[in-house]
């Protein structure tokens, strides 16, 4: 089309940005309009297009919106007509170029986001991963690193209200301020409750808030400690392998009471890592029926820059990492054990416990998507029946029973854990096994059933605390036992 | 009540009362199911000499739990008392495996199939 082609030639000569519209001819020598303007589209997405025609007609009129074309003109042309169409047509010029360069310039300020996050996690003597995944270009949440006088490492995961421009710039407002403060030498307790004073001295009518999860390694006093203000509480294994959070929940975010308080909690800094997150990956869980724990290890375990494809799913930012406070950033590693789900359920779930079930499966598919069947239908099977052992038996007055699963890639095993409040029973399991071989029960047959599929069950406290392991790889273990 | 997605038949010739069973064999469904095999019971068809084979078929089942498993013991004695054998038609290896690790398939014939 070579017409087509030296009308392009005329834009070689121009400065794209010096122009307000281009009107464009359909009956263009040796071509059609349609075709110029979708050139046009492509190359200088901004520019608006007015088509020029001696018959507008139905098919054409709808080919040129589909090409983005903004407004006709209809031959004979009047002075007055082309004035008023152009004027039109370049304030729309004028739009996009304005859109085009806020979205230039949130994209920049998101690319800027990323890099500090990454300079400043990097640049902490402690070793940690982290995979951060905003909705947009930019986001409220973010991760600070602080090293404080003392050997103290503190680290900020913070989230504030919303997932758009206005989150990041209260982001950086509230990371900036905690910054200055805490290089002043203030108290981190005392730096967030200063926080919390300006964000409640902004203009009435106005709730700006933050919820924050701080975590402080002490190497001195060799304990790790978190303030909470209405974040996700940061998670570890215990040294009796259970899966604890430093701190709960029940707290209100920075900004929204002048006598906002954090919980606090504070423990020995465990062998493994801690984990942290902010609550757009609790809102992911739920988006994918899978656990919170599960979800941040798949997502740790992803590639940087290659996130696992349900990322899409996400309604707002989610941000995880994996600190760990006893290794300095050159040091490798221990192997350490995964929690993939940590559950407390009351009597109320036995009636739910199928939609409880299914929550379990997904998370085991979504973090072990090569665990065989065998041996997650064994893991569920077992749970269910220990779970309902417990909240039938061990939680009659109200309380809760716990349930954890843990992935221990050392031993390529998966281990399930059931704690009840209550007090146990005294029950010969081998002897009930063994009257059932001779003539079949209708008792305790839960027990019974994780005898034989888990390869490895203990009883402690009298059956109130289970704890069964399942190799991923049974056969390998048995031929290893031969 | 009884499961109301279930169905029984008596085939003559094999002297077979067959049960359609739908879904899991679990804590939260064998109510039903109880209930739905106590009606079957009560066919003429399913009394003592009436009989030679009850067969239930669970090929839809993807699981059995300890209380779906006690079901299957309770039936198991119903039938047995009426001087019957109880046939268990299934499609899930994994509640093969659970058969077999319990010895419950010593008692009764277990069909595996797809």
């Amino acid at each position: 089309m070579p017409d087509v082609r030296s009308a392009q030639a005329v834009f070689e000569n121009l400065e794209p940005g010096s122009l307000a519209c281009a009107l464009v001819d359909y009956s263009l020598p040796g071509a059609n309009g349609i075709e110029f303007v979708e050139w046009l589209n492509r190359t200088y997405p901004t520019l608006a297009a007015v088509m020029i025609t001696a018959s507008p007609e139905q098919w054409l009129l709808e080919r040129s919106l589909q090409a983005r074309v903004c407004a006709f003109l209809g031959k004979p042309l009047g002075p007055a007509d082309i004035r008023r169409t152009v004027a039109g047509a370049s304030d729309i010029t004028g739009q996009r170029r304005a859109f085009a360069e806020m979205r230039h310039q949130v994209k920049q300020a998101g690319k800027l986001q990323k890099a500090m996050l990454e300079r400043m996690l990097r640049s902490g003597d402690v070793s940690l991963e982290y995979r951060f995944h905003p909705r947009y270009d930019g986001s409220g949440d973010f991760l600070a690193y602080h090293r404080l006088p003392g050997g103290r490492d503190v680290f900020l995961m913070s989230d504030a209200a919303g997932h758009d421009l206005h989150a990041l710039a209260q982001s950086s407002y509230f990371h900036g301020m905690l910054s200055g403060m805490l290089r002043s030498g203030r108290g981190l307790a005392e730096a967030l409750g200063e926080y919390n004073r300006a964000l409640l001295d902004e203009p009435a009518g106005q709730v700006f808030s933050v919820s924050v999860s701080a975590l402080e390694i002490e190497r001195g006093s060799g304990c790790v400690s978190a303030r909470n203000y209405g974040g996700c509480p940061p998670v570890f294994v215990d040294c009796q392998g259970w899966v604890r959070t430093i701190g709960t929940r029940s707290s209100s975010p920075l900004g929204w009471f002048p006598d906002s308080a954090p919980t606090f909690d504070r423990v020995a800094i465990p062998s493994g890592p801690v984990w942290m997150w902010t609550d757009g990956l609790e809102d992911l869980a739920e988006t994918l029926n899978a656990s919170s724990l599960s979800v941040a290890y798949t997502l740790l375990e992803a590639r940087a820059g290659e996130p696992p494809q349900f990322v899409a799913e996400a309604q707002d930012d989610v941000l995880v990492a994996r600190i760990w406070p006893g290794a300095s950033a050159d040091t490798t590693p221990v192997p350490f054990v995964q929690p993939l789900i940590a559950e407390d359920y009351g009597p109320e779930t036995i009636a739910s416990i199928d939609r409880v079930q299914e929550r379990w499966i997904r998370s085991l598919q979504l973090a072990l998507p090569a665990l065989s069947e065998s041996v997650r239908y064994d893991l569920v099977l077992c749970a269910r029946e220990a779970v309902l052992n417990a909240l039938k038996h061990g939680c009659a007055s109200d309380g809760k029973g716990r349930f954890q699963v843990l992935y221990d890639p050392a031993r390529e095993l998966l281990r399930a854990r059931v704690w009840d409040p209550g007090s146990g029973y005294d029950f010969d399991v081998a002897e009930h096994a063994a009257t059932d071989r001779r003539n079949p029960v209708e008792d305790h047959r839960g027990l019974l059933l994780m005898q034989v599929h888990a390869p490895r069950v203990s009883l402690g406290r009298g059956g109130a605390e289970v704890t069964m392991e399942f190799p991923l790889h049974p056969e390998k273990e048995m031929n290893n036992s031969r | 009540m009884p499961a109301n997605d279930t169905q029984t038949t008596y085939d003559e010739y094999r002297k077979t009362v067959q049960f359609q069973a739908s879904g899991d064999v679990l804590s939260t469904t064998a109510d039903g199911l109880r209930a739905a095999l106590e009606d079957a019971l009560h066919n003429p068809a399913a009394q003592a000499g009436a009989f030679e084979w009850f067969e239930i078929d669970l090929r839809s089942a993807q699981m059995v739990d300890s209380v779906g498993l006690n079901l299957l013991v309770w039936l198991w004695r119903a039938i047995t008392a009426r001087g019957g054998r109880l046939r268990l038609k299934i499609s899930s290896p994994n509640i093969e495996r659970t058969f077999r690790f319990t010895r419950f398939c010593e008692r009764v014939e277990v069909e595996l199939a797809r």
